[in-house]
C-alpha cells in the first residue's frame, strides 16, 4: 500500500462534510469554543423562557441569598435573582458588542482603503490621526468621552467603536498595500484596469476575510470591554442586567455575599473563552484558504 | 538608521501635540458649560465666571488649545478648583503608584509568559502543551477586573491573608510589596497568557527557518540552537509588544486600582470624572497618553537595535 | 575501497493527517571517497527527503521505515541522537538551498563560525577556531575575511552567504558534503562561482560530495555519477557520461529530450505528458508507467525491480533499446500539432514594421524623498534599473531580454507597457510616442499590448474562478462577449487546457496551468505585443517545454511579437530571434540568436555562455570557462566608464574612463558595448 489511509468514525466521517464548520468541531478547543458560543446564544435568544424570574423584580426579604432550589445561583442585595440576570446579560453584551465591532469594521475599512489606495498626504493625515487615537489607551479614552457624553448605551457603542477604529484601519492599510504588490493586482493593470476597479474588485474581496476574521475574534474583547466600563458606571444603567453591573453590585456587597462576583465574572470568563476558543480555530482552519496559496 | 529615528520622532511629536489639541476641545463635544457641571447648581454666577477664566473656557476655541499647550509646556495643568493645590501635584502623588504597578504587572508577565511559550514551541502538540493552550487562552480572557475581583474575594475577604485595601506605606517596603501583590497578579493574568501564545507562535515561526536548520546540520546541540539561536529571534517580535504591553496595562490599571483602593492614575482619573472635574480629567488622561507613547516609542527602538538587519533595511529605504 | 556512503533499501514515510505517505522507497546507492554523486529529478521525486534522511534532520513526521544509511560502515539509522549530533558537521556536513535565509540573522557570522567549531572541539582555544574560520572564508573567496567574520549575515550578498555557508560546513574537513539546491537561487554566473568552487574543494580536500539539483546541466557539468529519481524511486543511475549519452529508463530519457536548448531550435521539445504523480495518489505498478510511452498491462500492475545494462541501474520491466522511430505519443500537445517551419531558425524581420521602440530610455527609482528628508537638505539618491535603452521590435519577432538579477530587464520591460514611469526617453508604439500619455489614455492601449507575469499562480486573482479571470479583459475594456462560455472554451483550448478547469479556482491549479491561463487572459483580446517576464521559472524541465511549445506555436498562429524576459540562456537560444543582453541598465549586446550563441562581441555574454549549464558532460573538459570575478555591483552607483569593467578579463585603462557605445560589429545586426569587441573570442559550444 502506497497510501495508508487512516480509518474515521462515523462521526468524522459525517463532520468531514460539513465545510469549515465540520473541521472546527473535529478539534477539541474548537468544539468546545463551539458548544459556549452556542449556550450564549441559546441564553440570548431564549432569555425570556429560561429565566426563572423577572430580572428586575425585587424581593427584599430574600436578599443576598446563597444558591438554593429557589434561587439556582442566589440573590442580590435586592433580592433579585441572579440566574434571570446573568441570562439576561448575554442579551446586552451581544447588543453592546455586534454594533461597536461593526462601526469599527466599517470605519477602519473606509479609512484604511482611503489611505492605502489614496497614499501621500491623504495616507500621512490618516495615520497621524489613527495614531493619535491609539495613544490613548482605550478604557482612558472611552473614560474621557464618557465622563462628558454621560453613560448610556448607545454612547458606550460610539466610544467602543471609536476606539476600535485604528486597528482595522490599520490592518486594512496595510493589506491594501500587500495587496498592490501582488502580481495579481500588477495584472490587472497591465490590463488595464483602473485603479477603482482593482480596489472593489480585486483587493477588497481579498482581504475582506481577514478583516471578519479578525472581527470575530474581537467581539469576546469587546463584551469585556463593555462589562468593564458598565463596572465602572460608564456604560447601560442599571437595572439593566449587564454582566458589569453586576459585578459592580457585587462589589459594593462583596463582604456579605461573594455570589453576585463569582456567577458573573465566571459567566464573564467562559463566554470570552468560548468565542476566542472558536474563533482562533476558525481562523487556523481558514488560514491556509485565505492566503490561496492551498494547492490541490 | 538616523532618518529613520527621526521620521519616528516628527510622528510621535504630532501624535502629542494632535492628542492636545483633542483634549483641549474635548469639553466642546458636550453642550453645557463645563465650569458650571463642575461646580454644580448651587454655583454663584462670580465664582463660575471666576472658574471659566481660570480654564480658559471664556476664550475662543483656538486660543484654548493654544493655551492649553502652552501651559503644559511650561510643566503646568492648572489648579484643582475644589482643594486649590496644583493639577501636577495630585498626578505627581498618584503617578508613581499606578507605574510602579504597571512594571510590577509587565516583569510577572515576563517571567511567567516567556517561558511557558518557550516550553510549548519545544513540546509542540503534547498533551502538556495543549493544557498550557487552554490555560493561556484562558489567562487572555480573564479580565483584569474579574480578575481583580476574585483575588480580592479569595485572599482579602475569604481567607483574609492579603490587605483589600489602599497603597500601603510606601516607607516600609515589604508593607508596600503586601499591598501590591494582588492588585499585580490581576493585571498580569491576562498578560501571561497573551506573552506565552505570542512566544510560542513566534519560536515555531523561527523553529521552522532555514537557519535552525543549518544549525542543527552543522552539529550544534539542540538546547543551544533553541535556547541561543532560535530564541533570541523569537524574543525580537515580542519587545515591540511589550511597549504596547505597557500601554494597556496603564489603562487596565484603572480597574485594579479603583477595586484596590490604590491612590493611582486610574483612581484620580475616575474620581476627578465622578465630580466632573474636567481639568483633572484632561490632566491625567494626557500624562497617561504621554506614556503609552513613550512606552512605544522605547519599545520600537529597542526593537531597532535588537535586530541588526533592521538598520541597514532603513539606511537603504 | 569502500564507499564513503552506503544506502541499502531505504524507505523514508511521512505521517500526515489524513494517514501515512511514503516519500522515498528502495532505494540504493553508494558515494565512493572523492566522488561527486548528483541526485537529479522533478520537484516532489523524494531527492530532499533523502538528504534530510541521511542528516536524520527530517521533520518530526518523517521516518526511515526500512534501509541502512551506511556512513563509513556505521548504520546512520541506528545512532542515537547525540552520536548523529557529533557526525553533523564534522563527518558528513551540508549546505542549503536559500543562502538568504540559511545564516542566522541576528548573530554575527564570527559567532556562528565559532558555534560550529565548537560543537565538537568544545575545548578549543578561540583564537585558534577564528583563525581556522578566517582561513576557511578566505579559501572559499570571501575579500577581507578577518574584518567582515565580524559582520551580520544580511551584510553579504547571496552569493557571499552561500560561500560562507560552504565555509561553515567544510570547518572541520568532513568525508561528506551534502548540497542540496545551492545554487538554484543564484545567478549563473555566481552558480558558475560556486560550482567552480566545490570542483576545487573536492580536488584540494577530498570531500565525497552528494549533489541535489533539478539542473540536468548542472549535474552534467559537475558530477561524477548520477541518480534520477521519480515519484520516490530511483529509477536509472550509473556513470554521468553514459547517462547523458545513452539514457536507459524512459523517464531520464524524456527529461533530456525535453530541456531547452540551443541546438533545438528548429524543433518543438518533447513533454512528457500528464505530472508528476501527487505522493497521495500514486499508481500500483511502475510510478511513471501513466506517463511512458513504453508502458504494457505489466508496468501499470507490478512493480519493476532494478536491471542492471552496461553498468546502468534502472528501474524498469524491461530495457527497451531506442527505437528507430518515436511512438506517435511522443510528438505531443494534442492540437498544437503542427509542423514546425525550418523558416523559424533563421527568421529575419529586419524589414518589417516596428511595434515597439524605445529610444534613450532611463528608469530611475527614487528613494522616497519625503518632506522630512528635503527638510533636512538630503539628496534623494536613485537605482539606476534601466540606464539609456534604444531597442527597436518588429512584428512577428520575439526579443529577449536577457541578464541577471539587477540587469534592469524587467523594469525595462515593465516600462515599455508604461507599468512604470519612464524617467526619460521615449516609448513608440506603432509609430505614437506614448512616452507621456496619461494612464486613462493608455489603458485601451493595453489590450494590445499584454503581460504574463513571472509568478503564474499569484499573477491569478485569488477570489476568482478561471472563467472570471478569462472574461476580465472583456469586462475592462467593454467588449461585449455573446457567449461567456464558449470564448471560456475556446482560450482554454488555445492554450492547451481542458474546459473543465474554467470552474477551478487559481490555487487549485499546477504552476504549468496556471501559467496557461495567464497567457490566455493575455491573448485574449488578441494583442500584437506580449511580454513575458520568466515564462519558465519555477517550473519542472517537462513542465516548462510545455509551455515554451506554446509560446513558439501561438507566435506563429497569431503573429505575435515578443519580448521574452529571462535569465536562462536555455530558453532563449530556443525560441528568441533576437537577443539584448543587459547588464546594470544597459543593453551591452544585441543581436540575433544564432551569431550570439556562437560568436558573441561582448566580454559579458562570452562569460554568461561559458556558464550555461549544458547537459551534456562531454563538453564539460572541451568548453572555455570563463568564471567571472566578483559580483554585480549596486545599480544605484554604477562603476564609472564600461559599467563592466571591475569584472571583465579583458578590460583596460580606457575602459574605466570612457563609457563604450552600443555600435555595430561584423557588419549591420550585430551591435556590441564594448571598446575592444575583438578580444571576445568564444562562444558557447566551442573550445
Amino acid at each position: 500500500m502506497e497510501f495508508v489511509i487512516r480509518p474515521r468514525s462515523q462521526v468524522q466521517i459525517f463532520l468531514d462534510r460539513i465545510p469549515v464548520l465540520g473541521e472546527v468541531l473535529q478539534r477539541p478547543l474548537g468544539a468546545l469554543g463551539f458548544f459556549i458560543v452556542f449556550m450564549f446564544l441559546i441564553a440570548v435568544i431564549f432569555a425570556p423562557v429560561l429565566a426563572p424570574y423577572d430580572y428586575a423584580k425585587q424581593d427584599i426579604p430574600s436578599m443576598l441569598q446563597g444558591p438554593s432550589r429557589a434561587h439556582l445561583l442566589g440573590t442580590d442585595h435586592l433580592g433579585r435573582d441572579l440566574l434571570s440576570r446573568i441570562i439576561y446579560g448575554s442579551r446586552i453584551a451581544l447588543i453592546a458588542a455586534v454594533p461597536s465591532v461593526s462601526i469599527a469594521l466599517i470605519g477602519g475599512i473606509i479609512l484604511g482603503l482611503l489611505a492605502g489606495y489614496i497614499g501621500g498626504i491623504v495616507d500621512d493625515i490618516i495615520v497621524i490621526v489613527l495614531d493619535t487615537i491609539k495613544a490613548f489607551p482605550a478604557v482612558i479614552l472611552a473614560l474621557a468621552i464618557l465622563a462628558l457624553l454621560g453613560p448610556s448605551l448607545v454612547n458606550e457603542i460610539l466610544v467602543i467603536g471609536l476606539a476600535w477604529i485604528p486597528g482595522y484601519a490599520r490592518v486594512t492599510r496595510a493589506q491594501v498595500f500587500s495587496a498592490r504588490q501582488n502580481l495579481y493586482v500588477e495584472a490587472e493593470r497591465s490590463l488595464g484596469a483602473p485603479s477603482r476597479r482593482i480596489v472593489l474588485r480585486h483587493i477588497l474581496p481579498n482581504i475582506l476575510a481577514p478583516l471578519l476574521i479578525l472581527a470575530a475574534m474581537d467581539l469576546p474583547v469587546v463584551i469585556t470591554f463593555e462589562a468593564g466600563l458598565s463596572f465602572l458606571g460608564l456604560g447601560v444603567r442599571p437595572p439593566t442586567p449587564s454582566w458589569g453591573i453586576i459585578l459592580s453590585e457585587g462589589f459594593n456587597f462583596i463582604r456579605q455575599t461573594p455570589w453576585p462576583i463569582t456567577w458573573a465574572g465566571l459567566t464573564l470568563i467562559i463566554t470570552t473563552l468560548g468565542f476566542t476558543l472558536f474563533g482562533e480555530t476558525l481562523r487556523d482552519v481558514l488560514d491556509p484558504r485565505l492566503i490561496g496559496t492551498r494547492r490541490a | 538608521m538616523r532618518r529613520y529615528l527621526l521620521k519616528r520622532l516628527v510622528t510621535t511629536i504630532l501624535v502629542l501635540l494632535l492628542s492636545m489639541v483633542f483634549l483641549a476641545l474635548l469639553v466642546h463635544i458636550v453642550p453645557g458649560d463645563a465650569a458650571r457641571t463642575l461646580l454644580g447648581p448651587r454655583a454663584t454666577p462670580e465664582l463660575i465666571a471666576k472658574v471659566r477664566s481660570e480654564m480658559d473656557l471664556d476664550k475662543p476655541p483656538m486660543v484654548q488649545v493654544g493655551l492649553f499647550i502652552w501651559k503644559i509646556l511650561h510643566g503646568s495643568f492648572g489648579t484643582d478648583v475644589f482643594t486649590g493645590r496644583p493639577i501636577s501635584m495630585l498626578i505627581g502623588s498618584a503617578l508613581p503608584h499606578t507605574i510602579i504597578l504597571a512594571f510590577s504587572s509587565l516583569g510577572l508577565a515576563v517571567l511567567l509568559g516567556i517561558p511557558l511559550g518557550v516550553f510549548s514551541a519545544t513540546h509542540p502538540d503534547s498533551w502538556l502543551d495543549r493544557i498550557l493552550a487552554l490555560f493561556s487562552i484562558s489567562f487572555i480572557t480573564i479580565p483584569s477586573y474579574v480578575g481583580g475581583l476574585f483575588l480580592l474575594l479569595i485572599f482579602a475577604v475569604q481567607l483574609r491573608v492579603m490587605p483589600a485595601i489602599g497603597v500601603g506605606d510606601p516607607s516600609n517596603i515589604p508593607d508596600y510589596i503586601k499591598h501590591l501583590i494582588l492588585p499585580a497578579v490581576a493585571l498580569a493574568i491576562t498578560w501571561v497568557g497573551y506573552l506565552a501564545r505570542l512566544v510560542r507562535a513566534s519560536m515555531l515561526e523561527v523553529l521552522n527557518e532555514n537557519y535552525i536548520r543549518a544549525a542543527l546540520a552543522a552539529g550544534i546541540p539542540l538546547r543551544k540552537v533553541v535556547y541561543k539561536y532560535a530564541l533570541k529571534n523569537a524574543l525580537i517580535p515580542t519587545v515591540a509588544v511589550l511597549g504596547v504591553g505597557l500601554g494597556n496595562l496603564m489603562g487596565g490599571a484603572v480597574f485594579v486600582e479603583i477595586i484596590f483602593s490604590r491612590a493611582g492614575m486610574g483612581t484620580l482619573i475616575y474620581n476627578a470624572i465622578q465630580s466632573r472635574n474636567y481639568p483633572i480629567v484632561r490632566a491625567g488622561v494626557l500624562v497617561v497618553a504621554c506614556l503609552f507613547i513613550a512606552a512605544n516609542l522605547l519599545a520600537d527602538l529597542a526593537y531597532t537595535y535588537l535586530d541588526p538587519r533592521i538598520q541597514l533595511d532603513k539606511m537603504q529605504g | 575501497m569502500d564507499p564513503v556512503l552506503d544506502v541499502r533499501g531505504l524507505e523514508i514515510k511521512y505521517h500526515v493527517r489524513e494517514g501515512t505517505l511514503t516519500a522515498v522507497r528502495n532505494l540504493n546507492f553508494t558515494v565512493g571517497a572523492g566522488e561527486i554523486v548528483g541526485i537529479v529529478g522533478e520537484s516532489g521525486c523524494g531527492k530532499s527527503t533523502v538528504a534530510s534522511a541521511i542528516m536524520r534532520l527530517l521533520p518530526p513526521n518523517g521516518v526511515i521505515s526500512a534501509g541502512q544509511i551506511l556512513f563509513k560502515g556505521r548504520d546512520l539509522c541506528r545512532l542515537s541522537q547525540e552520536e548523529m549530533r557529533d557526525i553533523r558537521g564534522k563527518d558528513i556536513s551540508m549546505i542549503f538551498q536559500d543562502p538568504l535565509t540559511s545564516l542566522n540573522p541576528v548573530f554575527r557570522i564570527k559567532d556562528q563560525m565559532l558555534d560550529a567549531q565548537r560543537a565538537h572541539h568544545p575545548q578549543a582555544d578561540t583564537k585558534e577556531l577564528l583563525e581556522r574560520a578566517v582561513r576557511m572564508l578566505e579559501r572559499v573567496g570571501i575579500p577581507d575575511a578577518a574584518d567582515r567574520i565580524e559582520d551580520y549575515p544580511h551584510q553579504f550578498s547571496g552569493g557571499m552567504r552561500q560561500r560562507i555557508m560552504i565555509a561553515i560546513a567544510l570547518l572541520s574537513n568532513p568525508a561528506l558534503l551534502i548540497a542540496d539546491e545551492p545554487t538554484s537561487a543564484l545567478d549563473v554566473t555566481l552558480e558558475a562561482q560556486i560550482l567552480e568552487l566545490i570542483r576545487g574543494l573536492r580536488d584540494e580536500l577530498g570531500t565525497s560530495v552528494l549533489y541535489i539539483t533539478h539542473d540536468l546541466g548542472v549535474v552534467a557539468q559537475l558530477c561524477d555519477r548520477v541518480i534520477v529519481m521519480y515519484a520516490g524511486n530511483l529509477v536509472e543511475a550509473g556513470d554521468v557520461y553514459s547517462i547523458f549519452q545513452s539514457p536507459k529508463h524512459p523517464y531520464t530519457r524524456a527529461l533530456l529530450r525535453s530541456h531547452p536548448s540551443h541546438s533545438l531550435r528548429a524543433e518543438r521539445l518533447r513533454t512528457i505528458r500528464g505530472r508528476v504523480p501527487s505522493l497521495r495518489d500514486l499508481p500500483p505498478g511502475c510510478k511513471f508507467a501513466p506517463r511512458c510511452d513504453y508502458a504494457t498491462q505489466t508496468c501499470h500492475l507490478v512493480e519493476p525491480g532494478y536491471l542492471t545494462i552496461d553498468g546502468q541501474v534502472i528501474l524498469c520491466h524491461s530495457y527497451h533499446p531506442e527505437p528507430a522511430a518515436e511512438p506517435a505519443e511522443l510528438i505531443p500537445d494534442s492540437h498544437t500539432r503542427r509542423a514546425v517551419a525550418q523558416a523559424a531558425v533563421d527568421r529575419s524581420f529586419a524589414g518589417s514594421e516596428v511595434v515597439v521602440e524605445t529610444r534613450g530610455l532611463r528608469t530611475y527609482f527614487y528613494d522616497t524623498a519625503g518632506l522630512l528628508a528635503q527638510l533636512l537638505g538630503r539628496q534623494a539618491g536613485a537605482v539606476r534599473a534601466v540606464d539609456g535603452v534604444d531597442l527597436r521590435v518588429h512584428r512577428g519577432e520575439t526579443l529577449a531580454l536577457v541578464g541577471e538579477s539587477g540587469s534592469g530587464k524587467t523594469t525595462l520591460g515593465r516600462t515599455i507597457l508604461r507599468l512604470e514611469r519612464p524617467t526619460d526617453g521615449q516609448i513608440i508604439v506603432e509609430g505614437q510616442d506614448i512616452t507621456h500619455w496619461p494612464q486613462s489614455k493608455i489603458r485601451p492601449l493595453r489590450a494590445r499590448m499584454q503581460m504574463i507575469f513571472q509568478d503564474p499562480i499569484s499573477s491569478l486573482s485569488p477570489r476568482m474562478k478561471v472563467s472570471s479571470i478569462l472574461l476580465e479583459p472583456f469586462r475592462i475594456h467593454h467588449v461585449p462577449v455573446e457567449d461567456p462560455e464558449r470564448t471560456v472554451d475556446e482560450l482554454l483550448e488555445m492554450v492547451g487546457l481542458s474546459s473543465e478547469q474554467a470552474d477551478k479556482y487559481p490555487h487549485q491549479l499546477s504552476g504549468g496551468q496556471a501559467r496557461r491561463v495567464g497567457i490566455a487572459r493575455a491573448l485574449a483580446l488578441r494583442p500584437d505585443l506580449l511580454v513575458a517576464d520568466e515564462p519558465t521559472a519555477g517550473l519542472d524541465v517537462s513542465v516548462a517545454a510545455g509551455i515554451l511549445n506554446l509560446l513558439k506555436d501561438l507566435r506563429e498562429q497569431l503573429n505575435l511579437t515578443y519580448i521574452i524576459i529571462t535569465h536562462n540562456l536555455n530558453v532563449i537560444g530556443f525560441i528568441a530571434d533576437r537577443v539584448a543582453v543587459m547588464y546594470l541598465g544597459r543593453v551591452v549586446e544585441l543581436a540575433p540568436t544564432e551569431p550570439l550563441f556562437t560568436a558573441p562581441k561582448h566580454p559579458y555574454t562570452e562569460a554568461l555562455m561559458s556558464a550555461i549549464a549544458i547537459p551534456d558532460p562531454s563538453l564539460r573538459d572541451k568548453r572555455r570557462r570563463i568564471i567571472l570575478q566578483g559580483e554585480i555591483p549596486s545599480p544605484r552607483n554604477p562603476p564609472a566608464g564600461c559599467a563592466f569593467h571591475p569584472r571583465c578579463p579583458y578590460a583596460e585603462k580606457r575602459c574605466s574612463e570612457e563609457a563604450p557605445l552600443l555600435r555595430p560589429v561584423n557588419g549591420g545586426e550585430h551591435l556590441s558595448a564594448c571598446h575592444f569587441p575583438e578580444r571576445v573570442r568564444g562562444g558557447a559550444m566551442f573550445a
